[in-house]
């Protein structure tokens, strides 16, 4: 039998025009899915301990307290949640040097005193402070 | 007398290395990508409006579940024990900002020991992760 001849054919090689391509689509794939993740929260500056205390005029400290069962109350008067922001850009203007004072009861939920900051920073209050209730 | 040029040279930038160029940079952004840097607690945070973008590299974050479990940096830690990591922390960046992210359900009383133990060692820079709350 004969042998057939082996046709002049060049030698096999894998095409690399598209490594490029293929290159760019995983960069595009990782720019688009890389996440830098950010997160939110509500900044405030703590009192430092053995700081000596500043007297300060009663007239210019509203407190706001929150009570174990949830209820809010202004200087002993129960208000809502959502009031509380109104009231206090109105007290604000009246006298720009107003302490907001944050009382929570021990056995209050975590969740109601950021409810409550979260109004005070809302209504654009520069100075807060918070604290727990005796009792 | 008139020279002929010899030599036409077409003007083109050079593409062949565009490939590798691609390469470094998906190197580049597959090196960089973070996929979770801590894992923390599993916490349910509280929801706020005025919580505002916090730079996740100057942040150190204290965890506290609603079994009142702490954790910092992936450690559980006792309660007495924030004061002495913190110090040291506060000693290698004096800037610090201590990220609280406390359960939602937490009763005050234990946030009010968390932040002592912030006053004691001085990082006073707090700031209340909170979920954002659409207005």
């Amino acid at each position: 039998m004969a042998k057939l001849k082996h046709p002049n054919l060049p030698p096999p090689e894998i095409s690399q025009a598209s490594t490029a391509d293929i290159a760019f689509l995983l960069l595009i794939f990782f720019i688009s899915t890389t996440v830098f993740e950010t997160e939110f929260g509500i900044p405030l500056l703590l009192p430092g301990l053995g700081g000596q205390s500043v007297k300060v005029k009663r007239k210019n400290v509203l407190t706001l307290r929150a009570a174990a069962d949830g209820s809010v109350y202004v200087d002993d008067a129960p208000v809502g949640l959502r009031t509380i922001r109104g009231m206090l850009e109105t007290e604000l203007e009246g006298n720009e040097n107003l302490i907001i004072s944050i009382e929570t009861d021990s056995d209050a939920a975590y969740e109601r005193m950021i409810d409550i900051l979260d109004e005070v920073k809302a209504a654009k209050a520069p100075r807060i402070s918070i604290k727990r209730s005796r009792g | 007398m008139r020279f002929k040029r010899t030599l036409e040279m077409g003007a083109s930038v050079p593409t062949g290395s565009m490939g590798d160029i691609v390469f470094l940079l998906l190197i580049f952004f597959l090196a960089t990508t973070i996929f979770k840097l801590e894992e923390g607690l599993t916490v349910t945070l509280p929801r706020a409006e005025s919580g505002v973008r916090v730079p996740r590299e100057k942040v150190t974050h204290v965890w506290v579940d609603a079994h009142e479990d702490i954790s910092i940096d992936d450690a559980f830690v006792h309660m007495d024990m924030i004061e002495q990591l913190l110090v040291k922390k506060m000693r290698e960046n004096p800037q610090l900002m201590v990220g609280l992210n406390m359960d939602a359900a937490l009763p005050y009383s234990t946030v009010d020991r968390v932040l002592r133990q912030l006053r004691k060692a001085n990082a006073l820079s707090v700031s209340f992760t909170s979920d954002l709350e659409a207005s």
